[in-house]
């Protein structure tokens, strides 16, 4: 699968007020391809959206390579073929949502009869048909968030950088959201989303990247990084001397009002500890292979514990 | 095509700011309440007429130029609208040139209202008084401006030095637009309306400081002389379009009023392009 966005030994440093200096992204490589979801994680300051910025031309790399689509970023051809949602997007308030995506729509030079019959499209996708005519200054924080998601994707583009997507939205807005990225992937797109929503990225992206301090810490198939080779037992009815005779043989273990949740390495140490339980009258509720959450991962990664 | 689209959204926003329709309700107010002046006799209260009319319009023009331009390029980095602008295949000078021509058609636009109802007024007081010996005032006038064939022909109501007194006011801020759009590209709003004002006060006073430049007394010396010479030089002359005193008192020196006009708007022409070269060249490099 070619490569849709390569960064090489990206660095980005700012002078600061004081004189000094902040290198705000630091050697960062990474590769997305075509088609997928990628997920683009960090703490607030981590370089994330510098990084964005650099993807789209609007800042400038002080050292490495940056391709978008093959091309150099910033060339005006590639822009044709992506597109850009910003944190919180803000849009003339005095214009109807219809009146600013045609704007949006003059950009890419698209001729008036397409731009006609793409405006009502996507006010349909993102259920603003009926609120088309109504000035923006009147819109609430997640009719915004579809505005913002229905101009990114008035020129139908091969890549979309999403920042903060599902930001402010409420739950039925959430879901439609993170089902129209699904259907971009459907459709061969690839989408670059960075988001604090751990959860919606650990349900939608096939690959994630988690920067810290403008260094890359982590990157990695979704499902990968999160399955482990652990098991997780959970028993009720446990009592102290029964807990006391599992210890040695989980990982961890934790009693709480009787209920029991163990984590064993593997299966050859999961049948004792089952014996154990069954032998102590517990009644044994689950066992299963334990799954990180994305949640996790990024709290472990971030705090340098992975 | 881009650059028209930028530009008829910035008009639209413009022209929707509250501030900017205030003053210009309050200009066209003043500019019509003016001539309710009747003290001094027909032909001083023309020259006050018309003396506070043009200064009128000059001031709402300063400020709508200032406060307008000022803001509509750090607006957009500031509400992160231009974000969404550059990310699409827009070439940086598109939305720069996008911008200033939006600023310059709310300017023009305001600046046009402003001059019409001046001289409906002015010309509609003429006629009312019906006072020949005004017509003739202002055909000594003409005269005195050099227009011989003008001061010849019958005397007109309509005094057409007045258009050109509101074309030199609007080449005054369309320059100062300019210059504002540049300060824009790298300086923050505050700064950059001082540094605006700044160089429009010493732009009007631009004889002053070529006097002193050329000025033959010893005692200064030659290097204050050569920084006088290059505000003179290099900061753009306003003073050149302040022609106002020449319209109401009839002392101008061209020789020939037209040739004057044009080389006024060829060099407002020149000094914006320059600046808006300027302009593009910083805001390509610009990070936003």
């Amino acid at each position: 699968m070619a490569a849709a966005i390569e960064i090489q030994g990206l660095m980005k440093r700012f002078k600061s007020p004081m004189g000094g200096e902040l290198i705000a992204v630091n050697d960062l490589n990474l590769e997305v391809k075509e088609g997928e979801i990628f997920g683009f994680l960090g703490p607030n300051g981590a370089g994330k959206t510098t990084t964005i910025k650099i993807l789209l031309g609007l800042l400038f790399p002080s050292a490495g390579k940056v391709k978008v689509l093959g091309s150099p970023a910033g060339d005006i051809e590639v822009k044709k073929r992506i597109s850009y949602l910003p944190e919180s997007p803000y849009f003339y308030e005095h214009m109807s949502v219809r009146e600013i995506l045609e704007f949006y729509a003059s950009l890419f030079k698209l001729e008036k009869d397409v731009k006609k019959k793409r405006v009502d499209e996507l006010l349909e996708t993102v259920g603003l048909s009926e609120a088309a005519d109504k000035q923006l200054r009147h819109y609430s924080k997640g009719m915004l968030q579809r505005v913002g998601i229905a101009q990114a994707l008035l020129n139908d583009p091969d890549l979309v950088f999403l920042d903060e997507p599902t930001s402010g939205l409420d739950p039925i807005a959430h879901a439609d959201i993170c089902n129209l990225i699904l259907d971009l992937r459907a459709q061969g797109k690839t989408v670059f989303v960075s988001s604090h929503q751990l959860g919606d990225i650990e349900m939608i992206a096939n690959r994630v990247a988690i920067l810290v301090g403008g260094k890359l810490a982590m990157m990695g198939d979704v499902k990968e990084l999160l399955t482990t080779k652990q098991v997780e037992i959970i028993a009720d009815k446990v009592d102290e001397q029964t807990v006391e005779k599992v210890k040695p043989l989980v990982d961890e273990c934790e009693l709480h009002a009787g209920r029991l949740t163990a984590y064993a390495q593997s299966e050859e140490s999961l049948n004792p500890v089952i014996d154990l339980l069954l032998k102590s009258n517990a009644a044994l509720v689950s066992v299963n292979p334990r799954r990180r959450t994305l949640e996790k991962l990024f709290v472990d990664t971030v705090r340098g514990g992975h | 095509m881009v650059i028209w689209t930028i530009a008829k959204t910035t008009f639209s926003e413009a022209m929707r700011k509250k501030i900017l329709n205030v003053f210009l309700i309050v200009a066209v107010a003043m500019i019509v309440l003016s001539l309710s002046f009747t003290q001094l006799g027909f032909q001083s209260d023309m020259t006050v007429v018309k003396s506070l009319g043009l200064f009128i319009i000059l001031l709402a023009g300063f400020i709508i130029s200032l406060i307008l331009c000022v803001s509509l390029i750090p607006t957009e980095v500031e509400r992160r609208t231009l974000y969404t602008i550059l990310s699409k295949p827009v070439n940086r000078y598109e939305f720069v040139l996008g911008k200033f021509i939006g600023g310059v058609l709310t300017l023009t636009v305001n600046i046009a209202l402003m001059g019409i109802v001046f001289i409906i007024m002015v010309t509609v007081k003429a006629a009312l008084s019906g006072n020949v010996s005004s017509l003739g005032t202002q055909a000594s006038s003409m005269l005195a401006m050099g227009d011989q064939a003008a001061a010849a022909v019958k005397p007109r109501i309509f005094d057409p030095t007045l258009l050109i007194g509101v074309l030199f006011i609007y080449c005054q801020f369309f320059i100062l637009s300019a210059v504002v759009v540049f300060f824009s590209v790298f300086l923050t709003p505050t700064v950059n309306f001082f540094a605006s004002s700044a160089v429009y006060v010493i732009g009007s006073t631009s004889a002053v400081w070529q006097s002193i430049a050329d000025s033959k007394n010893k005692d200064i010396s030659p290097l204050v002389k050569a920084f006088y010479w290059a505000m003179h030089r290099i900061i753009p002359n306003f003073d050149y379009y302040n022609i106002q005193n020449k319209i109401i008192h009839p002392h101008f020196e061209a020789r020939s009023m037209e040739v004057y006009v044009v080389i006024g708007v060829l060099k407002a022409l020149l000094i914006v392009m320059f600046l808006m070269i300027a302009a593009v060249l910083l805001f390509d490099r610009k990070e936003v």
